[in-house]
C-alpha cells in the first residue's frame, strides 16, 4: 500500500466525520507524509497501520473528547520538521496553533490555509462535535438492529443445515467404527461421513460469513445515512 | 481476516472431500456398494434415519404440518 492508497482508503472509512473534518484529517496526514519525505513513506505507513484501524482510533478518540494523535515522527527522518505529531480533529493541534501564534509575529505570511485558523474557533468546534446526533440516526440504528435480527435468524437456519450434516457425519463415523469387520461397509461409511463433514463445514462458515458481513454493512450504512440525515437537520 | 478463514475452510473442505471420495472409491474397488450397505443390519437403522423421507417427515413434524 502506498500513500495515495492509504489516504483514499482512510477517506472512505471516515464516515463518522463531517466533510470538512474529513478534509482536515486527510490534509493533516498529507502533511505528515510530506514532512517525512518520500524516502520515509514506507516507515510512516508502517507506523500508522491499516486505514481502518486508524479511522477507528480517530473515532474513538473524538468520542472520548481526546486529542487525536496522527502518529509519532518516524525514525528515518533526519531533519526536524515543523509539522506536529499531535493534532486536534477539528483543526490542527494546539501545539501547532501555539507555535503558529509565536511564529506569527516573526513570519506572518508563511503558513498554509489550515494553519491560519484562529485558535478561538477551537472551543466552538469542539462543542459542535460533541453535540448528540439526531433522532434519524437513532431510528436508523434501531431499524438496522431489527433487520440484523432477521438476517441472523435466516443464516442461523442455513447454519443448522450444516450442523445437521455434522451430526450425520458423527453417526456415520461411529457406525463405520462399529463395522470395522466389514471393511467395504466401514470405508463407505467413513467416506460418506467425510463428505458430509466437508459440506457441513462450508455451509456453516458460509452462514457465519454472510451474516457477519451483511450485518456489519447494514450498520455501517445506517450510521452513514443517519449521520447525513442528522447533519441536514 | 475473513479471506484467510475462507481459504482455510475451503482447503479443509477440499481435503475432506477428496479423502471421502477416496474412501468410497476404495470401498467400491474392494467390491462394496450402497445396496450391500443396506444388507448390514446395524447400519440399516442409520440409513433409514438419514433417508430423505425420514428427514422430510421430521421437518414436517417439527413445524406441525
Amino acid at each position: 500500500m502506498n500513500r495515495q492508497q492509504f489516504l483514499a482508503e482512510l477517506s472512505q472509512y471516515l464516515t463518522f466525520f463531517s466533510p470538512e473534518e474529513k478534509t482536515k484529517i486527510i490534509s493533516a496526514y498529507n502533511e505528515k507524509f510530506d514532512s517525512a519525505g518520500p524516502e520515509c513513506e514506507a516507515a510512516v505507513l508502517a507506523e500508522l497501520g491499516t486505514p481502518m484501524m486508524t479511522a477507528i482510533d480517530l473515532k474513538r478518540r473524538v468520542e472520548a473528547g481526546e486529542k487525536i494523535s496522527f502518529g509519532e515522527e518516524v525514525s528515518c527522518e533526519e531533519t526536524a520538521d515543523e509539522t506536529p505529531s499531535e493534532l486536534s480533529v477539528e483543526t490542527e493541534t494546539e501545539a501547532t496553533l501555539e507555535s503558529e501564534n509565536t511564529e506569527a509575529s516573526d513570519e506572518p505570511s508563511d503558513h498554509s490555509e489550515t494553519e491560519n485558523e484562529p485558535p478561538e474557533t477551537l472551543p466552538e468546534a469542539v462543542a459542535e462535535k460533541r453535540k448528540p446526533r439526531g433522532a434519524k440516526l437513532v431510528f436508523a440504528l434501531i431499524g438496522a438492529s431489527l433487520l440484523s435480527l432477521v438476517i441472523a435468524a435466516l443464516f442461523l437456519t442455513i447454519a443448522s443445515v450444516g450442523i445437521g450434516a455434522f451430526t450425520a457425519m458423527s453417526y456415520l463415523m461411529i457406525a463405520g467404527l462399529n463395522n470395522l469387520l466389514y471393511l467395504t461397509d466401514a470405508l463407505m461409511l467413513f467416506g460418506g461421513g467425510l463428505v458430509l463433514f466437508a459440506l457441513g463445514l462450508i455451509v456453516v462458515w458460509f452462514a457465519i460469513w454472510s451474516a457477519v458481513s451483511l450485518i456489519s454493512k447494514l450498520f455501517r450504512g445506517a450510521c452513514k445515512k443517519g449521520s447525513a440525515a442528522s447533519e441536514k437537520e | 481476516m475473513m479471506k484467510k478463514i475462507w481459504k482455510i475452510v475451503a482447503l479443509t473442505a477440499v481435503i475432506l472431500l477428496i479423502a471421502g471420495v477416496v474412501c468410497i472409491g476404495v470401498s467400491y474397488f474392494l467390491g462394496g456398494s450402497v445396496s450391500d450397505l443396506y444388507e448390514n443390519k446395524t447400519v440399516l437403522s442409520l440409513l433409514d434415519m438419514f433417508s430423505p423421507e425420514s428427514i422430510i417427515g421430521s421437518i414436517t413434524a417439527f413445524f406441525g404440518a
